[in-house]
């Protein structure tokens, strides 16, 4: 009896890390990003007030730096402005200034970054802005005029982002001065660079090169930075693979732009219409 | 059960080292140190089967809502707690197993609580990187990363456990 009742004690450890395991793993097989996400943003509910207060204190040690980046943008964004005005100067006829019709395609909001995982395969960037600030699903993610993700999921308060550097990330991107095209997307390795493939051969690609986002894109503005050409070979003599260094400093993630496509609802709705007939 | 308390403070202790320490620390690609296996780690030798396992998994689900990592947590944490009896008849000898009380270095001494220690972490490491990378290409860069953090989760776990020995001899 005692022999029997050890041997049910030692199945009983077996079955259950069975069935626990089993569970988990079937969990683990079924997730997608949005559901870690929706995962992040209920633990926000309790941890985000401390990731903000954390990020508050290290935030002064970067203040320096963030305030020079901030100054150099407002010095390119100044420079882009009196070249608009000059253009408008020089022909007077002009409807329509072509980077004011842009950006009122967009919406955009500030925020800052309180947490930002690096060291995972999936990381996320976590959002001190919710659905109370009118930040929404899709919302791409920029700093200094480079993406760095975009919006997965809202709670009132806080928002979790997929960063670029999450294996599922994956944008397209456009060889900056031609018509070529190929996709994005981080290989998990190195957390200053991403991959730019499926470029056609024909592309006349260089080291040095600058990617930058495409028009398809439904989530980021158009000619935002992605990264600059670090090395590239050919592949099956079909396509160049690249490595591309990301201009967006992802390591050092602060205050952050988010801009929201107007029209994406339209848009998605018409895509999706198409595609059914 | 006894020192239900002093666990109870432990498993806080461990989950806020982790999540507001080392999670967001940035740390780099190849180095990620757990500290909250040590919670598992620590348990008593005589602890029954079932409940260690269950309290292996309450530990890794936390830990999964903390990391938006769903279920990679739990699974690793409960292979662990799996693993342990097996691993403690393997480098501790059958009188202390007998004994009971917490694992640490004031019953296993320094080098058999590292060896013990390591070796769990390693299964811990393994399992988590393997699954969270899902290919098998790369696969030398996947080893790398388990033998780093392995090597900075078990410094972490060592500490821990220091303060957990220091905690008891002031009581």
């Amino acid at each position: 009896m005692y022999r029997f009742l050890l041997f049910l004690k030692k199945i009983l450890f077996v079955l259950l890390f069975a069935v626990i395991e089993a569970a988990a793993l079937h969990y683990y097989a079924g997730s997608s990003s949005y559901n870690q996400a929706k995962l992040i943003n209920a633990s926000n509910r309790l941890a985000g007030g401390v990731y903000a207060g954390m990020a508050d204190v290290r935030r002064y040690f970067t203040l320096g730096r963030e305030n020079r980046r901030l100054t150099e943008e407002v010095a390119s964004l100044r420079a882009q402005l009196d070249a608009a005005r000059k253009r408008e100067a020089v022909q007077p006829g002009l409807p329509e200034l072509p980077f004011a019709a842009d950006s009122a395609e967009f919406v955009y909001r500030a925020a800052r970054v309180i947490k930002n995982s690096l060291t995972r395969s999936e990381n996320f960037i976590t959002l001190n802005r919710g659905a109370d600030d009118g930040i929404e699903p899709d919302m791409a993610i920029l700093t200094g005029g480079a993406i760095a993700g975009y919006v997965l999921h809202c709670n009132a308060r806080f928002s979790v982002a997929m960063s670029v550097l999450n294996t599922k990330f994956r944008t397209s991107g456009r060889i900056l001065g031609t018509d070529y095209f190929g996709s994005v997307y981080w290989d998990g390795h190195s957390y200053d660079e991403v991959m730019f493939t499926e470029v056609p051969k024909y592309a006349e690609l260089q080291a040095g090169d600058t990617i930058v986002t495409t028009d398809y894109s439904a989530i980021f503005p158009p000619d935002m930075l992605i990264g600059t050409v670090v090395d590239f070979e050919l592949f099956n003599g079909t396509y160049y693979n690249a490595r591309l260094k990301l201009f967006a400093n992802m390591g050092s993630l602060n205050n952050v732009v988010l801009a929201g496509y107007r029209h994406r609802e339209e848009r998605r709705e018409l895509e999706e219409r198409t595609e059914r007939n | 059960m006894y020192r239900i308390l002093e666990y109870f403070i432990l498993f806080a202790v461990v989950i806020l080292l982790q999540v507001f320490v080392f999670d967001s620390l940035q740390t780099g690609r190849y180095f990620t140190p757990f500290v909250y296996p040590a919670f598992v780690i620590l348990l008593p030798m005589e602890i029954s089967g079932w409940l260690l396992l269950l309290l292996a998994a309450a530990t890794g689900v936390t830990m999964d809502v903390f990391m938006g990592t769903p279920a990679l947590n739990t699974i690793a944490t409960v292979f662990l707690a799996f693993c342990r009896p097996g691993v403690l008849k393997l480098f501790v000898e059958k009188d202390v197993l007998d004994e009971g009380g917490i694992p640490n270095i004031a019953r296993l001494g320094t080098a058999r609580f590292i060896r013990y220690s390591t070796a769990l972490l390693l299964l811990f490491n393994a399992v988590f990187f393997v699954l969270e990378t899902m290919t098998l290409t790369g696969i030398g860069y996947t080893l790398l990363r388990i033998v780093l953090s392995t090597a900075a989760s078990a410094a972490v776990v060592y500490f821990c456990q220091l303060l957990f020995v220091i905690h008891k001899s002031k009581i």
